[in-house]
């Protein structure tokens, strides 16, 4: 068993389950979004990307990309979200709601691409 | 790519970790701890704020408590933050700038900038192996024929004053020993 693994593993499910929590529910009903768990999805996913950081392995760097994509999705949701909420005060209105889910809802693709490179290539290690 | 780039990489993981953990630990007390506006009504700091405000804690840039003055709950949790973000800050800041510094790793960035300026040249070269008195003349003569040049030098002296030369046509120069050259073929 190879710590590593078992560290990124659950860093990169984690992200997925949290990325869901949030995604789930009428898409532009800000109640059915909470903050929070948007704070929690962009931390485990920056986490979940650092610790790729200098994976020499082809899978490592797919896995990589695929978690700055999620980021990247992550960091215009919540800059949505700042901009709705703190610059521009309108609040969070059913358009700035419905871009922020949508985004985040980018972001958990890019995290099921991942989980679902992670499964190939634990089943790839069995000869 | 060179190994170099992902031991660097690979180095950089834990003081970005601790980094992540410790801002996002801070910014979740400050945002669970309930403060009082100017009217004495309950109000809970937002996650943007908390950003804001632990950004500047951490870094000691320190512009007060924004929006409204803190409560005491508050301020007991400042104070074992900013023991935390600070040490951390400090660690994670200077370990990935020492890593960006190292100087195996300077010098494969120079390897791979003159590698690519040599495939650039796209013409066939001479290498000249030493600068010296007579690379120098051999130099000038091919620069002055319109031949291409390229230079190793051991002395990293010699390559800069191959920079100061006025010479007709560009020549890339690199300190470095030949061995590494011959390894590759």
């Amino acid at each position: 068993m190879n710590p590593e693994k078992v560290l990124f593993g659950f860093f990169i499910v984690l992200a997925l389950t949290l990325n869901f929590g949030f995604f789930v529910g009428e898409l532009d009903n800000p109640d059915h979004h909470h903050v929070y768990e948007l704070f929690a999805v962009i931390v485990v996913n920056m986490v979940a990307t650092v610790l790729k950081f200098g994976d020499r392995t082809q899978m490592g760097a797919v896995l990589l990309a695929t978690s700055l994509v999620a980021l990247l999705q992550l960091f215009a949701a919540a800059l949505v979200w700042v901009v709705a909420v703190h610059v521009t005060e309108t609040g969070l209105t059913t358009v700035a709601t419905a871009s922020i889910v949508s985004l985040s809802g980018g972001a958990m693709l890019a995290n099921v691409v991942s989980v679902v490179l992670l499964i190939i290539e634990t089943v790839m290690l069995r000869r | 790519m060179n190994n170099i780039f992902f031991l660097i990489f690979r180095r950089m993981r834990a003081p970005l970790l601790t980094l992540i953990l410790t801002y996002s630990i801070a910014m979740l007390g400050l945002v669970l701890i309930p403060g009082k506006d100017p009217d004495g009504n309950v109000w809970h700091m937002d996650i943007f704020h908390a950003f804001y405000f632990v950004s500047f804690m951490s870094s000691t840039i320190g512009f007060g408590e924004i929006p409204y003055a803190f409560t005491s709950g508050q301020r007991l949790w400042v104070i074992f933050s900013i023991f935390f973000t600070v040490v951390v800050w400090l660690y994670s800041i200077g370990t990935v700038l020492a890593l960006l510094k190292d100087e195996t790793f300077q010098n494969a960035l120079t390897e791979r900038r003159f590698a690519k300026k040599i495939s650039r040249m796209c013409e066939s070269f001479y290498l000249i192996c030493g600068y010296g008195q007579t690379g120098e003349a051999l130099v000038k003569a091919l620069t002055d024929r319109n031949q291409h040049a390229v230079v190793i030098d051991i002395l990293d002296d010699r390559v800069n004053l191959l920079k100061l030369e006025n010479l007709r046509e560009y020549v890339p120069g690199l300190c470095g020993c030949l061995h590494i050259f011959w390894r590759q073929d």
